[in-house]
């Protein structure tokens, strides 16, 4: 285990360096090989390449929010405390990815349509869900009771609700946002589809990654916290009986 | 080719903000660990 992580953090950062390249340029000679990277968009030009980012985040972020989703339903049922640091790490993340998208979409939008920022569905419900998972950390991070998990798993439950309404509010309302490129009304050159989806997978490598050494790192916090409770309460012991009064 | 800017925006900006949220786990580690050195004692 201690051996596995250092590999996979060598393999995903050898991994987002060849999806990154791919992304930038089109053609990519390395001493006698030549790789195919993603072609240039006609109308937009280079700046389409802000693509290989931004969607990539947005679907990376939204299988977070699913996992959370399922911690959140799995800690409601068992109250596992496991899937709650499941929960809390995903949404963690997932909220990262999200502001990623969220900012590459204005700097794309700028050059290509001449407003950095539109109140349309689509822009909207990211912008909310992305409000939904602050308010989820902020949750976790101020409220100290311990009903809190139970709290924050609902609002995960919620959150993770409204995520089919991001991706399918472009199929459902006339918007400035252009068509998905999977299972939508768009299409895409196969080329910059592989692009697309190599990214993809660097980016849920990376993901799984920061959530593994997150996860690691919650998990000790817990136990820091739990063994800073009990030297209180051996240092006070009437504290103790007061409280189990 | 003068949209050049705001591709390079992006992807700074992307790498900005992982590289920042890295950096707060990273600083969460080395607080824990002063914790459990503490606890230690």
């Amino acid at each position: 285990m201690k051996r596995t992580f250092p590999i996979l953090v060598i393999l995903t950062g050898i991994l987002l360096a060849y999806a990154m390249s791919i992304a930038l340029v089109p053609v990519i000679h390395i001493g006698g090989l030549t790789l195919n990277g993603a072609p240039t968009e006609q109308t937009m030009g280079n700046v389409q390449r802000i693509f290989y980012y931004h969607v990539p985040s947005a679907w990376t972020a939204f299988i977070l929010f699913f996992v959370n989703f399922g911690a959140s339903v799995y800690y409601l049922i068992k109250r596992c405390d496991t899937a709650d640091v499941v929960a809390q790490v995903t949404a963690e993340v997932g909220l990262v990815f999200l502001t990623v998208n969220l900012v590459t979409g204005p700097i794309w939008a700028r050059p290509v349509w001449g407003i950095w920022w539109t109140w349309d569905w689509r822009l909207t419900s990211t912008l909310i869900v992305w409000l939904i998972y602050v308010s989820y950390l902020m949750l976790r991070r101020f409220a100290a009771s311990s009903q809190t998990p139970l709290l924050a798993a609902a609002m995960g439950i919620f959150g993770a609700l409204c995520v089919p309404f991001v991706y399918f509010s472009i199929w459902f309302f006339r918007t400035q946002h252009p068509q998905p490129v999977m299972g939508g009304g768009g299409s895409i050159d196969p080329h910059m589809m592989h692009v697309l989806l190599i990214n993809w997978l660097a980016f849920s490598c990376f993901a799984f990654l920061v959530c593994w050494s997150r996860y690691r790192l919650e998990k000790l916090q817990r136990a820091v916290d739990e063994a800073h409770a009990l030297r209180s309460l051996m240092d006070n012991p009437a504290d103790g009986r007061r409280g189990g009064q | 080719m003068t949209s050049n800017p705001y591709l390079f925006a992006a992807y700074a900006v992307t790498w900005l903000i992982h590289i920042g949220y890295l950096t707060t786990i990273v600083r969460r580690y080395a607080r824990l660990k002063r914790e459990i050195d503490d606890l230690k004692k």
